[in-house]
């Protein structure tokens, strides 16, 4: 092997994201968000047997493996109009808040924290017995003692000291914008460590039912291929029925005693961030966690909500609710496929047509541009909590009320829910929204648990294909927000296959009225305070947890380059 | 009791992206034609991250079979250790938005849980437009690298048996 070789990395998932800032007097004054590759992956699906789509479809993120899993049998099944086991349904709901609640832990632990928290002030300036004495007034978290502090800030120093920050490396210290004190900092370093264990504990749950991570095995059209026999120790038995409520007990008491305290004191710390970046009023979640066999009863409801002078919210009811999928729709107007059409995802096309030219007011993107009702919708926890609130579903009522007076309380700033669309109001969401979904998860353990004891142990229903076609929609509510998968499928062939991703809702181009993207939109305003490091837009960023790698390039008001930073 | 050193196989890559998915089509073709003694694991990883973490830590030797972007000819093979990419400063990102595989090796040395060997065992990639399956110039490079975790797997003490009724 030769010395001199230089090695890049490759990617590894269907988009990468340039975003363009314009800055003027320190703040954005005009944004773009470019998607800089062809996503295709829809097109390999084509010609195939549905029943196998799943599989496929979940190689389409590396992470989100398990949420295309379930859109895409999801679609075959409404397509065929068919009815799942509510085992299969009880085995799958668990499958999916065991995967968000890992996201979720995941996404602000160690992708978020370090935009807020100065792991170096942690680890030089925070005093590990006053960190100790907050963090127990905060919480009753057994973790929480002088010497978890300790031991943690050793090994930050160890790290510093070693110039091998590792993990930590891509963190903006001493920047202007680091608010935290450096207890509050230590205290958030040392539950990034927790978070690891906790993120892990709750995968063993997608392990155990889906019988592999990353990619679960368990799935079919028409159920799950998980047997129940509660006599063979190969099938799912009651042992490892009450193994995994032992790793759902302990994740409860880390998302209520250390994730939700945690984002409710750096929230109360960074007041400011509860205004910047606002979206456009418009939120759309759907349903999750089937409770019966056609999908008409869930756990969590769902809906489009439209803020304004009357608040307007229309619930989506079932998995067959045509408002729902006669109202989605994606423009290419700005992105690099041929033509210039508003098309329902049914009868989409996916044909590249790229230009070099760059046109401002033409193609500039390779992400396509979602609507529903005509206009752009944010996605993900904020639409969703928003949606579970108007519907006045208990458990969010609750944890929302929690999470405000928790702040609240220690803030000076009095905030209500109407901060949740914004930056720090999408962490502030999605802990309210790990708090509901464990709650809801635990219901379906109830109910498993409950059916099997009533002798019910049917897991699969067959699937028929008729002849001629066939269309449906697979939805799902994501960690990143409502995924949706449409299916056309003849005579038992797939025809047309297309995915409408959280991240394309929110990372697209300019849509059909050349209305502003949603990234594009929310990074307007922004405050600056030095273009070189521009950690205030990677705040906004990763508020949505992109699904995409992006570079964030810093314009002046002449298009000169100040910075190029990698979001990752 | 097993006093065997646990040796973990990991594939990365997307299948759906023709070369890229080199990593696992190796390690399944390894499992269809090798017996698979139990302190060895083998898994094919994808492109998830910090999920990988479990199965890393488990292990005592790590062999992680990768593409790789190099200047060099595609299908050829160039071997790496832990230490040459941390001193080369490489981001070897598996997936943009988690955590890349280098820092999820770093995190698991933070947990004093890394593995002590690890290796990358990589190919340049010829295809990576979106479709399934291996290019030409890629596909008879799958018996070469598994001829070749054969041969580290010998350093290892552990001789991999063929199956009986393996395909190829």
């Amino acid at each position: 092997m030769s010395e001199q070789i230089v090695i890049d990395p490759i990617t590894r998932i269907e988009g990468h994201l340039r975003i363009e800032c314009e800055i003027e007097e320190g703040q954005v004054v005009n944004a773009r968000s470019i998607g800089t590759m062809w996503r295709g992956i829809e097109t390999v699906l084509k010609g195939r047997d549905p029943r196998e789509a799943w599989l496929i479809a979940q190689r389409i993120c590396g992470v989100c493996t398990t949420v295309h899993a379930m859109a895409s049998v999801r679609a075959v099944e409404n397509a065929l109009n068919m009815e799942v086991p509510v085992n299969a349904q009880y085995i799958r709901n668990m499958i999916v808040g065991a995967h968000c609640l890992a996201d979720n832990i995941i996404h602000f632990y160690i992708l978020s924290a370090v935009d807020w928290v100065d792991i170096a002030s942690a680890a030089m300036k925070a005093d590990p017995r006053k960190a100790a004495g907050l963090a127990q007034q905060l919480s009753p978290w057994k973790d929480n003692s002088y010497q978890d502090f300790k031991l943690t800030q050793d090994k930050l120093k160890g790290l510093i000291e070693s110039g091998q920050l590792g993990p930590f490396s891509s963190g903006y210290w001493g920047h202007p914008a680091m608010q935290l004190e450096p207890e509050v900092n230590l205290i958030a370093a040392t539950h990034y460590f927790q978070a690891l264990e906790y993120q892990r504990k709750i995968n063993k749950v997608v392990t155990i039912l889906g019988s592999k991570t990353p990619h679960i095995q368990n799935l079919a059209v028409g159920g799950v291929a998980n047997p129940i026999n509660l006599d063979s120790p190969a099938t799912l038995t009651m042992e490892r029925l009450f193994y995994i409520k032992t790793l759902m007990d302990e994740v409860r008491n880390f998302i209520h005693q250390v994730y939700m305290v945690d984002v409710a004191a750096i929230a109360a710390m960074y007041p400011e961030w509860c205004s910047y970046g606002k979206g456009n009023g418009t939120y759309l979640s759907v349903m999750e966690m089937p409770m019966d066999d056609k999908g008409t009863m869930f756990a969590m409801p769902g809906g489009y909500l439209k803020l304004g002078e009357e608040d307007d919210f229309r619930r989506i009811s079932t998995f067959h609710d045509p408002f729902f999928s006669d109202n989605v729709k994606e423009s290419v107007k700005h992105s690099f496929y041929a033509g210039d059409w508003t098309r329902h995802p049914y009868v989409e096309e996916t044909n590249p047509e790229f230009s070099v030219k760059k046109d401002p007011q033409g193609k500039y993107s390779w992400v396509k541009s979602p609507s529903f009702l005509n206009e752009p919708a944010e996605v993900g926890p904020v639409a969703s909590v928003l949606a579970m609130n108007a519907a006045r579903h208990k458990p969010a009522l609750q944890y929302t009320r929690w999470m405000l007076d928790q702040i609240n309380s220690i803030g000076s700033t009095r905030h209500e829910i109407d901060i949740l669309p914004s930056t720090m109001g999408r962490h502030i969401a999605r802990s309210i929204r790990a708090a509901v979904v464990h709650d809801a998860m635990t219901q379906q353990w109830d109910a498993l648990i409950n059916n099997i004891n009533s002798g019910d142990y049917t897991t699969f229903n067959e699937p028929h294909f008729p002849e001629g076609e066939a269309k449906g929609v697979g939805m799902h509510e994501a960690p990143r927000g409502t995924l949706s998968h449409w299916i056309v499928i003849e005579n038992g062939i797939i025809r047309n296959y297309q995915a409408v991703v959280p991240s394309t809702w929110l990372a697209g181009p300019m849509g059909t009225n050349d209305e502003p993207g949603y990234y594009e939109r929310c990074l307007i305003g922004n405050p600056i305070a030095d273009p070189e490091k521009p950690l205030e837009v990677l705040r906004t960023i990763h508020s949505f947890d992109p699904c995409m790698a992006c570079a964030v390039h810093m314009l002046d008001p002449q298009g000169k380059e100040f910075s190029t930073v990698k979001v990752l | 009791m097993d006093t065997h050193k646990k040796i973990g196989i990991l594939g990365v890559g997307n299948t759906l992206l023709q070369d890229e998915g080199f990593g696992p089509i190796c390690v399944e073709r390894l499992e269809q034609q090798y017996l698979i003694p139990d302190h060895v694991r083998v898994l094919d990883g994808g492109t998830a991250g910090i999920l990988l973490s479990p199965f890393i830590e488990a292990v005592d030797v790590l062999y992680i079979i990768d593409t790789v972007n190099l200047s060099s000819d595609a299908g050829t093979i160039h071997c790496f250790t832990d230490q040459d990419i941390h001193s080369k400063d490489i981001q070897t990102r598996l997936s943009p938005h988690q955590v890349g595989l280098v820092e999820i090796i770093d995190l698991c040395k933070l947990r004093d849980k890394a593995p002590v060997h690890i290796e990358m065992l990589t190919t340049v990639p010829q295809e990576l437009y979106v479709g399934m399956g291996l290019s030409d110039t890629l596909e008879p490079v799958v018996d070469t690298m598994i001829a070749l975790l054969v041969e580290r797997l010998k350093v290892q003490d552990i001789l991999l048996k063929k199956k009986m009724n393996a395909d190829r």
